[in-house]
């Protein structure tokens, strides 16, 4: 008899990767169009005004094609996300250039292209304003009487009072900017009327967020609405809510039409007028004792979350609960608001808002040091939250503190003491040394940070996530999540899960790609995959076993003979299955008002080392090599791990020194892949991820998030490397030459 | 709304001779030659090309791609001392050239940093001369050159300096019935020269650059700069020649005090702008930075 090796810790092959290598993966563009109808969006022109109507011109011969406008909308006009207040297609107002005002389908593009160009959009202007100060001034009126989609506090012992007698209170102002998500397939939906409902299929992450909404704006019950995600090219959060509206105006056209509408985005489109990181700016005051023990930490954060609220009000509270990043300190204060202004509404973005909390303190904190003239470890050291530390939530952290751990061995990993010491030591030389070398300067930095893993405080109880196994009559088992394949390898994650608790070999477990009929809603979002949904299904595949067996009458630890059982009282009529939803463990204590208690079940504490060289002639930075140290609980699938862990640290280096949204009047100008600069294989360093496993004990396998993390640390640890190579403390990312030649050279001149 | 090729007329002549009589047959009806396609696939798919239809260059590479040592102009002005380069021969194929890396390697680091390996492979050395983008890697390269380019049409074939043949931003001096069919390289005796080439751009490949400084310094035998070249790209509306600092520093020892000069001299020469890949400020403070280290003596490679 043979037993089964655990399905956890193996690069198990991805289930798709074959049909991706070989192109046979069908993205929606690839489907078989079977007479779908085209569809294009008409869009105001200005980015805030009142919006007088649309007029169609009465040359164009309108009996040619369906136009939809928000009188047309048999339910409610909204893209139900968190706040509601945003309308489907634009009725009275104009809050962004952009804006979708009308929708128009053809049966062919020629005709579509005609017909958009037939149309004009009447508006009369408003001011408009894009600052986060203006709109805090409310210069003029977006939401509410004071443009403020939400602010959270949060309050632990009493910072103002600590900074008032700490010995050091030092002050910062960070920046960060807009980010573009560039997954590799652009927006895009199909909606066909069925006869007397909709089935929606589409690139996106949350197929129950269109259930939903498609029912609310049709005003049809939710059975009616059919939700089929497609295999999606990238997401990053950009296919979360985003999809919400998209689908929506495909499923208007489906239900006016009475046929079958495709409603794709091309690449400009999807970067002018889909959502972006949210910009922030952040001050930090923070109090400190002579010998650089914190005292008092007071944090102001504005988020830009554009024209609607989307997921603003989540965003702002992870973005407050990672404020004070991975310190310890008993007097905090936190004050996070975010903003409307008429750019395009901003949106879930892989971190969600977490990236710009964590950039702002980390490369607060190194400017600290210098002025307490300390050594940015050591203060790091001193201040690193340790066992039964607490967070700003006054969470205690317990065993979960890896922060000092993943510390040390990034450090250790990239040799970071003698290689700091080695380029301070060739930053003194350069004036002496012939050709192009003279110019360089290099410098190591680092940024020592944490991500809650699931969703913030009491979210995660209200999702009510929930997975199912089912057995099937050749005794394999289906496992059904609506985790969507968005390429992150969720598919393959699944099945080696439920394998785990089932206890029988990857192969047994069939995994689908979700449709919300069958499906029980679980996300996927927020880097719980591998946790959250992966510990219900190792629950789940428990329950299952213990089931089989009970019915069997015995053990069954070969992996065979269960086999063989499940297909025979399957075939014998019993109906193998098996349910689990989450609920949150008991312990677990979250106050939404004050934004105090256990805001997650685990955090995952990472260190991420930089080190880049600056040829101060051009002010180009050059990152030369990156370590990113974590403590993920359990690594599920080591090939993903690395995966997420290399392209999260690309996509963090882009976020700190290239990517720059150029906007104009609240426009993106830049909006192509020419101009909009990711990062290319070229432009990337060699990047050394290295995985700690201290497991948490709120998940039966102990994994934590790692989706979002990655993408966290190289922001600070490049302004930190950056302070190191050139002396000069940068406030902004991203910081590109632009930026840092002008800083080098008015440095030198002082 | 994007468009694809499959929506343009298409002409495939089947040699030099057939494209020739068609672009005079054809002369000011708005057709446009189509060679590598990796400006022009972007214009068609922007909706921003202007052509009635496309004149597909792809069976000419027989007669007008490589590179030729002993290339003569074809209306025999010059006998000998030109390299030739036919104008269908693409980046990699000037990347891969043992001839031109020992003319001059300047050729290839331009090549090697214009878009990706995919657009080298397509892209072509005449295509990139006749769409003329202020920002074009290789194009300072052929000024620095003092490079010839020939244009044929059914009746003639005349041979124009390169510098000359860039008009205003984006437009040249070919008329609408030629074929520009060569780009021309004069070799000469070169004393010791010192080269430099550096594209500053947002990112390593695939993105149009902030600006391109190339730089052929030759050295006499007291050290001094004889027949200096500064080219840049995206320093103004179109590829040029520093001409003023050029001449104001010739004769002279490179030092850290004629760097200086020559940035100050930049300064007043270049005439960059914002736009949306960087600034003017930047722009002007990496020319100066660049020129200035080069002319100091501390920057680019000896060539000789």
């Amino acid at each position: 008899m043979k037993t089964t090796e655990s399905a956890l810790g193996n690069s198990v092959p991805r289930r798709e990767g074959a049909a991706k290598l070989r192109g046979d993966a069908q993205f929606l563009d690839d489907l078989p169009r079977d007479g779908a109808w085209f569809a294009g969006t008409v869009r105001a022109n200005v980015p805030h005004a009142r919006l007088l109507g649309v007029r169609p011109d009465t040359r164009f011969d309108w009996d040619r094609v369906v136009l939809v406008t928000a009188a047309d909308i048999p339910g409610e006009n909204v893209v139900p996300v968190v706040l509601r207040d945003q309308p489907s297609l634009a009725e009275g107002f104009i809050r962004y250039h952009g804006q979708p005002v009308a929708l128009v389908a053809a049966p062919d593009k020629e005709t579509l292209a005609l017909a958009l160009e037939s149309i004009s959009v009447l508006t009369s202007p408003l001011e408009p304003v894009f600052d986060i100060d203006d709109a805090l001034a409310a210069k003029t009126s977006i939401f509410g009487e004071d443009n403020v989609f939400r602010t959270v506090e949060i309050n632990k012992g009493d910072a103002n009072a600590a900074l008032q007698t700490a010995d050091v209170v030092i002050e910062g102002e960070h920046h960060t900017g807009a980010q573009e998500h560039a997954y590799l397939e652009p927006q895009g939906m199909q909606a066909e009327w069925n006869g007397d409902g909709i089935t929606i299929r589409g690139s996106m992450q949350c197929p129950y967020y269109l259930v939903k909404a498609v029912a609310e704006l049709l005003d049809l019950p939710q059975e009616k609405i059919l939700v089929i995600p497609n295999l999606t090219g990238g997401a990053f959060g950009g296919k979360d809510d985003f999809p919400t509206m998209l689908g929506g105006h495909a499923a208007l056209l489906a239900w006016k039409t009475r046929k079958t509408v495709r409603l794709i985005y091309e690449r400009g489109e999807d970067m002018r007028f889909t959502s972006k990181r949210h910009p922030a700016r952040i001050r930090h005051r923070t109090g400190f004792t002579h010998d650089g023990r914190l005292v008092g930490m007071q944090v102001e954060m504005v988020l830009n979350g554009g024209a609607y609220g989307t997921m603003s009000p989540l965003v702002i509270s992870r973005a407050a609960i990672h404020a004070a990043g991975p310190y310890q300190c008993d007097n905090i204060h936190i004050s996070a608001r975010v903003v409307a202004t008429n750019h395009p509404p901003s949106g879930a973005f892989r971190g969600f808002g977490a990236p710009q909390a964590l950039f702002a303190v980390d490369a607060h904190l190194d400017y600290c040091a210098s002025k307490l003239g300390m050594d940015p470890l050591e203060l790091r050291r001193k201040n690193l939250i340790r066992r039964n530390g607490t967070l700003a939530t006054g969470q205690n952290v317990g065993d979960d503190a890896s922060a000092g751990e993943v510390l040390e061995r990034a450090l250790r990993e990239s040799d970071f003491i003698t290689r700091r010491e080695a380029y301070a030591e060739f930053n003194r030389e350069a004036d002496s040394r012939r050709g192009a070398d003279r110019f360089l300067r290099r410098g190591i930095g680092l940024s020592l940070f944490m991500h809650g893993t699931g969703l913030s405080g009491y979210e995660e109880v209200f999702f009510h996530s929930g997975v199912a196994l089912h057995g099937n009559a050749d005794g394999s088992i289906t496992a059904l999540t609506s985790q969507v394949e968005v390429g992150q390898g969720t598919r393959t994650i699944v099945a080696q899960l439920a394998a785990e608790g089932l206890g029988v070999p990857v192969e047994y477990v069939l995994t689908e790609q979700p449709d919300t009929n069958q499906h029980p809603d679980s996300g996927p979002m927020a880097s719980r995959t591998a946790t959250i949904i992966g510990g219900l299904l190792i629950t789940a595949g428990k329950r299952f076993r213990e089931d089989v067996e009970r019915r069997q009458g015995s053990l069954l630890p070969d992996p065979l003979v269960f086999r063989a059982t499940v297909a025979k009282l399957v075939a014998s009529g019993e109906r193998l299955e098996v349910r689990e939803h989450y609920s949150p463990p008991p312990e677990m204590r979250w106050d939404e008002e004050k934004h105090q208690g256990d805001a997650y079940p685990a955090y995952t504490w990472s260190c991420c080392v930089a080190a880049l060289e600056v040829d101060t002639l051009t002010g180009e930075a050059v990152v030369l090599d990156v370590t990113a140290v974590q403590d993920v609980g359990k690594v599920v699938n080591p090939m993903f791990a690395a995966g997420q862990v290399q392209g999260g640290v690309a996509q963090g280096l882009g976020w700190a020194l290239l990517e720059n949204v150029v906007w104009k009047n609240g426009v993106m100008q830049n909006a192509n892949l020419a101009d909009y600069s990711i990062p290319t294989a070229m432009d990337l360093p060699p990047i050394h991820a290295v995985f700690l496993e201290h497991p948490q004990h709120r998940a039966p396998h102990g994994a934590k998030g790692l989706g979002e993390l990655p993408m966290e640390g190289p922001a600070p640890a490049v302004v930190n490397a950056l302070r190191s190579a050139l002396g000069i403390h940068f406030r902004r990312v991203p910081v590109t030459p632009e930026i840092i030649l002008p800083a080098w050279e008015a440095r030198n001149l002082e | 709304m994007p468009t694809n090729i499959s929506d343009h007329h298409v002409f495939t002549p089947r040699d030099v001779t057939e494209a020739l009589q068609f672009m005079a047959l054809h002369r000011d009806e708005g057709w446009r030659p189509l060679a590598g396609g990796s400006e022009v696939m972007a214009q068609i798919y922007g909706n921003r090309a202007a052509a009635t239809g496309w004149i597909n260059l792809a069976q000419l590479r027989d007669q007008l791609a490589g590179i030729h040592e002993d290339g003569t102009h074809e209306d025999g002005i010059h006998d000998d001392g030109w390299v030739r380069i036919g104008a269908l021969t693409t980046l990699t194929e000037l990347r891969r050239s043992a001839v031109l890396q020992a003319i001059c390697p300047l050729i290839r680091r331009a090549a090697a940093v214009t878009g990706g390996v995919q657009r080298q492979n397509r892209a072509t050395v005449g295509g990139r001369i006749v769409s003329a983008s202020p920002a074009g890697e290789t194009l300072p390269v052929w000024l620095a050159l003092d490079a010839e380019v020939e244009l044929s049409s059914r009746d003639a074939t005349r041979c124009v300096a390169y510098r000359q043949f860039l008009q205003e931003p984006r437009q040249t001096a070919i008329a609408p019935d030629e074929l520009l069919t060569a780009i021309m390289i004069p070799i000469r005796d070169r004393p010791r020269q010192r080269l430099l080439f550096r594209k500053v751009a947002s990112r390593a490949a695939g993105a149009i650059g902030k600006m391109v400084f190339t730089a052929i310094a030759g050295l006499d035998a007291a050290g001094h700069y004889r027949d200096l070249r500064l080219a840049f790209g995206g320093m103004g509306p179109r590829p040029l020649r520093a001409c003023e600092a050029e001449q104001l520093l010739e004769g002279h020892a490179p030092s850290d005090a004629l760097g200086a000069q020559a940035a100050d001299q930049l300064s007043a020469e270049l005439t960059p702008i914002d736009d949306l890949r960087s600034t003017a400020d930047y722009r002007l403070r990496t020319a100066r930075n660049l020129a200035g280290a080069f002319i100091a003596g501390h920057i680019g490679e000896q060539h000789s």
